[in-house]
């Protein structure tokens, strides 16, 4: 009996061991995580969509916006033409480093001017048009497993690293067999739910996970809304002649 | 002169309505020059009890990243300057502050917080008049006092639970509640400035630890001069600390803006301190002073060339009504230039007597309208003191007015003078006019 | 990304509101009321990947009915991730000249419709004890609609033209309907609206998108300033500092563009203008040759450009743009070879005498400055413009006014004469600015103030308004022109003060 009972405990405490180092095993890196979802934001290619951008206030219509947006991001290029509304069809951006042009079809006229002075503000500036890295400014202070909808997910609670990172708290849902965001609940240093954005549709592109679909809840203001969708993303190679001034003007009217 | 006189009571009525004209001239010109004299004056008074002081002082940190921090960690450096600077205060305020966004149910208006201590914040209370609620609910430490317009724009009642959604003192968004414990009368266009709130909370938001605060204020006693006390002061802290260098008033450059934009782009370790008066803030308000004195200024000359203009007419008919009267002073032996001058004392008399009207009319037009209460709900509550007109009025500009309006008169006489004084005697004998 | 993001956000959000689009083409997914339906349940039936890129059907369907009764992650079907790695690869190309290529032809416009009542002091100020003395009253309604059409049947080819008419309609003769207004906001009585006016015509095509022609009748702009503008040289219409960002017309043209280095541009223009051509026919060497380069240096964007046609004075001119700090800065220099216009000086039978120069050389130069701040919805210009071809001296400047009008009453034997151009911009030196303060303290209403000032002879205008938006469409504004000044300077000549009100009612473009 004796025997029994001794085998039993040691097989139990051999399985029980085994388990927690597969366990430990199988632990996540979850920094890697972070990692791969900020390099899911950036492209070392061409990229190319249209975006569309619906913007709900309670007791107000909703406003639509769409625009084709091109980019090229290891040299610094971005052009966005509007699409719609019909009114400002053709009107678009051209950015080139930190140089921003304006192309206004009425006067036919370019307005030039420097991006790096017109978004700096006093105190909005970095954190807000800066690249903010989630592997750089947040810690993973807790991790839970669970479930989204049909999707298991690691519930990940991020920490600022500093006192400078815009947002002091962020809960992240990252599905578990592709690591890409499902849902992103931000924070205030209060620990008051801001903001919340959902990522229910993803369009492959290669080994790249984008965003195609992606929803903003205001959670101070409530009603407030704004959904973007993105469709047509490619990320084959876009001509040159795309971020030339020439371009910009002979898509306008 | 005694003749000069007695010619101009022989034409009362004359005599009364060119004073007249000339007292209304000077009537204007110093009630202008009054009111502009305590327009500074009493915006400034009334801006140092909203704005917490007539002298302050902000710190800055600089952080690794290159953002800048307001904050005053350890301020007894401050307090032992301040008393050894010798400048007379009444007291010293500590305030922090946000612009945010306030929140209630979809409705959204942008603010300025200014959290401060209520146990000793009575200037702002005396600055305040409140509508609803009472100061005594600041006694809570989430309560908020805000202008009624704000109020309106946000459709809250006493007691309501806002939401403030502001950027802490190193840029990371936060939330915060706050109950609505008073109502203030929003005084039009320099209202809204900012809403109320204690200080401790407002440091919570801001991040910044129980004892750290963002502006220093000063209030010096009443009638001492506030750029005197702050150079005083400057002194006494550069050697102690390090400070912005302080900009002085130029017609150009705003001074508070330029001590701003240094506080961005120089870059240094520790706290760096900046210091400012009230008057740096409200350049502008110097600016406002000089173009309604300088306008004054231009009222009087126009008013007074039309004046001017009558009296040379009504010069010119006093002589052609005198001509005989000239001529048997001529025959009798008078000068011509006693002739003339006779004339200018008459015009010289005109107007010192036309000034001392006026100057009796401005003070009792003054001092009714000094009685007159607007009350503190009124638009202009700020140009005003406790609610009455004041006016500050210099010798300087009262004697250079009387100058002025007397080189005039006796210019206006002057050729209708000399040429009564040129007549012929026999011819103004003759003259049956 | 995220980067990416924030800065779209704000330039289509900035780019402006527009209802629900109904039109063809894929429409958005309505923004669900419980944003975790997005996710679906494990029990709720699933659809894989359909068309777009947008997900399930089943979103669109449980979305559109409020609250839903599914379970809070019934969002998340099968079909969230859509690969479009192979579909979409070859799109990227065609992203880029659909834009550049379109189906039918594509028609729009705008209708202008405001109804203006001017009272006006002509020659003195408002006497307060008897405002009606001097006094007399105008209406002035102006409906004018433009007209567009863009074809573009192939990426390599388009052709666009644009055509205005304005109110009464009619032909009698005159000047062109974008004359400049006088000195009161008041536009002159004499100015003929034509009929219909066709305001551009050209076609756009490529060789090999490296080179860029624009071929006919087109707008176009070589200066960066606001109100004033030297270096603006090919435009047919100068800019009228009152109305600075008003359409003005340009020439017949021939314009080749080749971009090199990522964001320089060469231009060479071909300018045919019939006003150039010397007698009655229009020959090959009356054609104006004008080439252009621009190039980007760090943050400022430089222009340098010629301008030779045989009867017009040869320029050579530069202009920068950038910012210092928050504060966009522009400038401009112009080198001319003799003036452009007739000159006055003494001289002559009647003391004062009309001369042109060809040979002298002339510097204009301008330097401005904007700022905008979008959370006070507050936006600044300022510009000094030094005109080396203006009178430095304000008695010849009055001269020449008494001479043009002398030479219009038929009265006054002035050769060369004078012509109105040469009256728009007559002294040294100018100035101007305008602040504008919109949807104060979020409000409908508008308040603007405007200043230009001729420092040569000490004259100038000021001109505050306040507007008021009624609803959409319709709109009210008040203003007031102030001139100051001499007697017989610049600002003065046509009336001391006016007082108007507009209403706008049905402006837009659609």
């Amino acid at each position: 009996m004796f025997r029994k009972f001794m085998k039993t405990t040691l097989l139990t405490a051999t399985l029980l061991t085994a388990a927690s180092f597969a366990a430990f095993a199988q632990q996540p890196d979850f920094h890697r995580i972070l990692q791969r979802v900020d390099e899911l934001n950036n492209f070392t290619t061409d990229f190319s969509a249209v975006f569309t951008v619906v913007s709900e206030k309670p007791g107000q219509d909703p406003s639509v916006t769409r625009a084709q947006i091109f980019r090229r991001d290891p040299k610094k290029q971005f052009l966005i033409v509007i699409l719609k509304p019909d009114t400002q069809k053709g009107q678009g951006y051209l950015q080139v480093d930190n140089n921003l042009w304006f192309y206004d079809p009425q006067s036919r006229q370019f307005s030039h001017s420097s991006l790096k002075e017109n978004f700096q503000s006093s105190d909005a500036k970095n954190s807000d048009f800066n690249q903010q890295s989630l592997a750089e400014d947040y810690t993973v202070a807790g991790s839970s497993d669970g479930k989204l909808g049909i999707y298991p997910v690691y519930v990940l609670d991020l920490k600022a690293k500093n006192n400078e990172v815009t947002y002091p708290h962020v809960k992240l849902w990252v599905r578990k067999d592709l690591e890409i965001v499902l849902k992103a609940e931000d924070y205030s240093l209060s620990d008051r739910l801001m903001r919340t954005a959902y990522y229910p549709n993803y369009a492959k592109i290669g080994d790249k996970y984008f965003p195609s679909r992606m929803l903003f809840i205001d959670n101070l203001n409530t009603g407030n809304k704004t959904q973007i969708t993105v469709t047509d993303p490619s990320i084959a190679a876009l001509p040159d002649y795309l971020f030339t001034k020439a371009y910009l003007e002979r898509v306008n009217r | 002169m005694m003749i000069a006189l007695r010619n101009l009571n022989r034409q009362k009525k004359r005599s009364f309505l060119l004073g007249g004209a000339i007292a209304f001239g000077i009537l204007i010109i110093t009630l202008i020059n009054g009111f502009a004299g305590s327009f500074v004056n009493n915006v400034s008074e009334n801006f140092s009890h909203l704005f917490g002081g007539q002298i302050f002082i902000d710190g800055f940190e600089k952080s690794p990243s290159g953002r800048r921090i307001s904050i005053i960690r350890d301020d007894s450096v401050l307090t032992d300057a301040i008393k050894e600077s010798g400048i007379p205060t009444t007291y010293i305020t500590k305030a922090s502050s946000f612009s945010g966004t306030l929140i209630f149910q979809n409705n959204t208006a942008a603010q300025q917080v200014v959290g401060t201590d209520w146990q000793k914040a009575s200037y702002v209370r005396s600055r305040l008049t409140l509508v609803k609620g009472s100061f005594a609910n600041m006694d809570n430490p989430h309560g908020i006092i805000i202008s009624d317009r704000v109020a309106k724009q946000l459709k809250v009642e006493l007691g309501d639970t806002i939401l403030a959604q502001l950027r802490t003192a190193t840029g990371q968004l936060n939330v915060g509640e706050f109950q609505v414990a008073a109502v203030s009368h929003d005084p039009g266009l320099f209202g809204s400035i900012a809403a109320y709130a204690n200080l401790q909370y407002v440091n919570t938001l801001l991040n910044i630890r129980s004892g750290d605060y963002q502006t220093l204020g000063i209030f010096l006693t009443q009638g001492e001069n506030m750029d005197v006390a702050a150079a005083k002061l400057y002194s006494v802290l550069k050697g102690k600390v390090q400070m912005f260098k302080r900009e002085t008033t130029t017609a150009s450059t705003n001074p508070f803006t330029a001590m701003q934009r240094a506080t961005q782009n120089e870059t240094w370790s520790g706290t760096k301190y900046r210091l400012y008066t009230l008057n740096d803030r409200l350049a502008e308000l110097k600016q406002i002073v000089g173009t309604l004195n300088t306008s004054g200024l231009v009222i009087l000359l126009i008013l007074l060339v039309v004046i001017m203009i009558g009296i040379t007419n009504t010069f010119r008919m006093i002589m052609y009504e005198r001509i005989r009267e000239i001529g048997t002073m001529r025959a009798l032996g008078m000068q011509r230039p006693t002739v003339r001058n006779l004339f200018l004392l008459e015009a010289l008399f005109l107007s010192l007597g036309g000034t001392v009207l006026g100057l009796i009319a401005s003070a009792i037009v003054m001092t009714l309208l000094h009685l007159i209460n607007f009350g503190l709900n009124t638009p202009l509550f700020l140009l005003l003191k406790d609610g009455h007109m004041t006016f500050d009025l210099k010798a300087g500009q009262l004697i250079g007015n009387l100058l002025i309006v007397a080189v005039l008169t006796i210019l206006a006489a002057y050729f209708p003078a000399r040429k009564a004084a040129r007549l012929n005697p026999a011819d103004a004998l003759r003259s049956t006019h | 990304m995220k980067r990416a993001y924030t800065v779209l956000l704000l330039l289509l959000l900035a780019a402006g509101a527009y209802s629900q689009d109904q039109s063809t083409g894929s429409n958005p997914p309505p923004i669900p009321t419980n944003p975790d339906s997005l996710f679906g349940s494990p029990s709720t039936s699933s659809v894989e990947g359909s068309g777009g890129s947008t997900g399930s059907a089943s979103n669109g369907g449980g979305d559109q009915t409020g609250p839903s009764t599914q379970s809070p992650s019934s969002m998340f079907q099968g079909g969230m991730v859509e690969d479009v790695t192979k579909s979409k690869a070859e799109s990227s190309a065609t992203a880029a000249t659909s834009l550049l290529k379109s189906q039918g032809i594509q028609f729009g416009g705008s209708i202008e419709s405001t109804y203006t009542a001017y009272g006006f002091w002509l020659g003195a100020y408002p006497d307060l004890s008897n405002l009606a003395s001097g006094y007399t009253d105008q209406m002035v309604p102006v409906l004018q609609g433009t007209m567009f059409f863009d074809a573009r049947p192939d990426q390599h080819f388009r052709v666009f033209g644009k055509a205005k008419a304005s109110y009464p309609f009619q032909v009698s003769g005159g000047t062109s309907s974008t004359g400049v207004t006088s000195a009161l906001g008041v536009p002159p009585t004499q100015t003929v609206t034509p009929n219909i006016n066709i305001f551009e015509l050209y076609s756009d095509f490529d060789y090999k998108n490296k080179l860029y022609f624009r071929v006919g009748k087109q707008v176009v702009n070589w200066g960066v300033g606001y109100f004033f503008s030297p270096a603006d040289i090919i435009s047919v219409t100068p800019i009228d500092p009152q109305n600075p960002t008003i359409e003005r017309e340009g020439p017949v043209a021939f314009k080749v563009n080749m971009p090199f280095a990522e964001v320089d541009n060469l231009y060479l223009y071909l300018v045919a203008n019939q006003s150039f051509a010397t007698g009655s026919a229009f020959h090959l060497n009356d054609v104006a040759v004008a080439p252009k380069a621009e190039f980007v240096v760090g943050d400022y964007e430089f222009g340098l450009g010629g301008y030779y046609q045989r009867n017009q004075r040869p320029k050579a001119m530069v202009t920068a743009t950038g910012s210092i700090g928050k504060i966009g800065v522009f400038g401009e220099a112009v080198v001319s070879r003799g003036a452009d216009g007739t000159l006055v000086r003494q001289g002559g039978a009647m003391g004062y005498e009309t001369y042109t120069d060809t040979t002298t050389p002339y510097f204009q130069g301008t330097v401005g400055f904007n700022y905008m701040q979008s959370d006070w919805h507050l936006s600044l210009y300022g510009q000094y413009y030094y005109n080396g071809q203006g009178y430095a001296d304000p008695t010849l400047e009055k001269e020449a006014y008494i001479l043009y009008a002398g030479q219009v009453a038929g009265t006054l034997p002035v050769s060369p004469q004078l012509s109105l151009q040469d009256l728009q911009l007559p002294a040294r030196n100018y100035g101007a600015a305008v602040a504008s303060w919109s949807n104060i303290k979020d409000s409908n209403v508008t308040l603007s103030l405007f200043w230009e000032g001729n420092f040569t002879d000490g004259s100038g205008i000021v001109s505050p308004s306040v507007s008021y938006k009624l609803f959409d469409h319709a709109s009210l504004t008040a203003a007031t022109h102030i001139a100051y000044g001499g007697q017989s300077t610049q600002f003065m000549q046509t009336g001391h003060m006016s007082v108007s009100l507009q209403a706008s009612l049905g402006t837009g473009d659609f």
